[in-house]
């Protein structure tokens, strides 16, 4: 019987790193919330995610958002993340366009060790006039691998404060820095202390829960390759939503190169 | 005596035999001017590979093929990898370290450049995306056409571009859906002296432009620092099928930049500054990632115009190769670049492409760091 248990848990077992989940813009996390994870092989991804619109970050404004995201991690420590917030509803009535870009970096300030845990802090530089999105925060993540599963487990804190830009300035460096729940724009993304949490017992997918410094909210994620991550969650069991993303290496011989190679062999 | 010659005879036949052998192989493969520079023990091998972004790609591959000849025992190979009918240096097949073509080697090339016989016809497809976001009543205003060009050598480092645009989409402005030929210029590409290369090119060019375009580049392959020039005197000018419209060429743009590679995981810094293109002056900062397969840049610019930043990528386009026969080959480009500006109204720092990657670009995969680092990825 013991056996049986000990081929069991190392059957599921897998010494593999992790592919991590993404969060609604597309950077690694859980739903709301970044992580501190990086992805070391997969420099590029694209994304998209549904927020419903009671739980909107658009201030006084509770109509669904669409994220369309990309991020691209220039080096091991230095990560680009652009994303466009369309939301259907407003677009026809205020004739926006596509909606809010949000440009925002990541800086891994450490990388994962055995007891130390992984910090990343993430930056939105100034220069918008309706920074609903933007957030600045540091986020700490650590791995535990048991032999019944993968875990990981975020906690971080993000600024209440953000930086404004004049409505009517021309400049990009005329900004003052104001609280941000305190500002017209009523934002509260990311505004104190979130925790996020995962549970990963087989390699293509598993449970999440997470804290997002408003709400509570969990979900589900599947990988079925490594470069596909599909995740369904809710917000407080009250409103469901889901998100789709790709991430992709970019270190790869052309086509011509590898099926030479594959007809050598 | 007389035997002795005989049987250097048979080496000679048997050398020149083999390097026949090998030309055909490589031939096939999609490799064109073909010189080989054979000694007893050492090959130097001259040619050109235009599927390719990155030309450690085309060494790596002629490496790959080499290795798969039998009885090739040469311990000391050397690739030339030529562009645009050029060389552009010298690259040990073992090591990779880099040098320039020495007076007897140029001599060499000089001698055995067919600019029509060692060619094939050579077809790209390559994508023109020119796109405007943010309008509410289309939000993604988008032209979209594939060039289906050529380039023909005329004389060493001479050619012409030329083809055919097919207009697939088009909700950004009137140019209309008529056939129309893609941008056509005659381009000259030399390296006079080491490490001093030019680029000079005369025709229509993408973004709408028309006129001369020269850029100089000083770029020693095996430094971390490369700087350079770009000028030209251009107008606007728009083709609707066989019609056209043409302002006159009288806009003067000159960049000057310098370029340092940081050392840091292939990454570079690029400061330009100068005239942009509408007479604007400013300075432009690019940082550039290099990955095997692509290229992703950040930028940020200010200008008397204003200040924008953005993001541009560059990649091969899949898959390559589609056809290729003994005297014609059709391809996807060797390199699709786009670039996203945040400010979608003021034209700030901006430039134009001319059909073929810009120096900086382009010498930037012939740095010996960079293909070092390449070679060091493949054979871990």
């Amino acid at each position: 019987m013991r056996l049986k248990i000990i081929l069991f848990l190392s059957i599921i077992y897998f010494p593999k790193d992790v592919t991590s989940q993404v969060n609604i813009m597309g950077k690694s996390g859980y739903i709301n919330t970044p992580s501190a994870e990086w992805f070391e092989d997969k420099p590029l991804g694209f994304s998209y995610a549904l927020m419903p619109g009671n739980y909107s970050v658009f201030g006084n404004e509770f109509t669904d958002v669409q994220f369309y995201n990309a991020r691209a991690s220039i080096t091991s420590f230095f990560e680009v993340n652009l994303s466009i917030a369309h939301r259907p509803a407003r677009a026809k009535i205020n004739k926006l366009g596509i909606g809010d870009r949000q440009l925002d970096f990541g800086f891994r300030l450490l990388k994962e060790k055995k007891y130390w845990p992984a910090i990343v802090l993430g930056w939105t530089p100034p220069g918008s006039a309706a920074p609903y999105l933007a957030h600045d925060y540091l986020a700490l993540t650590k791995n535990f691998k048991t032999g019944f599963g993968d875990f990981s487990l975020t906690t971080g804190y993000g600024s209440p404060y953000v930086f404004l830009k004049k409505n009517d300035s021309n400049s990009f460096l005329d900004f003052h820095i104001e609280k941000k729940t305190e500002t017209r724009l009523n934002a509260n993304y990311l505004t104190g202390v979130f925790a996020g949490f995962s549970y990963q017992p087989v390699q293509w997918g598993g449970a999440m829960a997470e804290y997002d410094s408003n709400t509570l909210n969990a979900g589900v994620f599947i990988q079925p390759w490594d470069w596909l991550n599909l995740q369904g969650y809710t917000y407080e069991g009250k409103e469901w939503a889901f998100s789709a993303a790709l991430n992709f290496s970019l270190d790869f011989l052309p086509k011509t190169l590898r099926s030479y190679e594959k007809f050598r062999y | 005596m007389r035997n002795s010659g005989i049987s250097l005879l048979f080496i000679f036949l048997g050398l020149s035999l083999k390097a026949q052998e090998i030309k055909k192989t490589l031939w096939k493969q999609g490799f064109e001017n073909l010189i080989i520079q054979d000694k007893s023990d050492s090959l130097k091998l001259f040619f050109e590979h235009r599927e390719f972004r990155n030309p450690y790609h085309s060494m790596f591959f002629a490496g790959m093929i080499l290795e798969d000849q039998d009885d090739l025992e040469k311990n000391d190979i050397k690739w030339i990898p030529l562009y645009h009918n050029q060389h552009v240096g010298v690259y040990d097949a073992e090591t990779y370290k880099f040098h320039s073509l020495d007076a007897e080697e140029k001599n060499f090339f000089a001698k055995n450049n067919n600019v029509f016989r060692n060619y094939r016809f050579n077809f790209r497809l390559h994508p023109e995306v020119v796109s405007r976001y943010g309008y509410y009543e289309d939000p993604f205003e988008t032209k979209f056409n594939v060039l289906l060009d050529t380039r023909l050598y005329l004389a060493p480092g001479l050619s012409l571009q030329t083809g055919i645009s097919i207009p697939i989409v088009n909700s950004l402005d009137n140019q209309g859906m008529k056939l129309r030929a893609a941008p056509s210029m005659l381009h000259y590409f030399t390296q006079p002296w080491n490490s001093h290369f030019f680029s000079l090119s005369a025709g229509t060019f993408y973004n709408d432009r028309y006129g001369f375009d020269l850029e100089y580049r000083y770029a020693r392959l095996a430094s971390t620092w490369s700087f350079g020039f770009a000028g030209g005197v251009t107008g606007f000018y728009r083709l609707y099928g066989l019609e056209y419209y043409s302002e006159s060429m009288d806009n003067l743009y000159g960049v000057a930049d310098v370029e340092w590679r940081t050392g840091i995981e292939n990454t570079s810094l690029k400061l330009s500054i100068g005239q942009f293109l509408y007479k604007d002056k400013g300075a432009r900062l690019d940082l550039i990632k290099q990955f095997e397969a692509a290229e992703i840049g950040l930028f940020a610019a200010g200008t008397d115009i204003g200040v924008t930043g953005g993001f541009q990528f560059a990649f091969s386009l899949f898959p390559g190769k589609i056809l290729r026969s003994k005297k014609l080959e059709l391809r996807t480009t060797e390199e699709f670049r786009w670039e996203y500006t945040y400010n979608n109204e003021d034209p700030v720092a901006r430039q134009f492409r001319i059909g073929m990657p810009r120096l900086a670009n382009m010498l930037r995969n012939y740095n010996e760091a960079w293909i070092k680092h390449l070679s060091r990825n493949n054979n871990q």
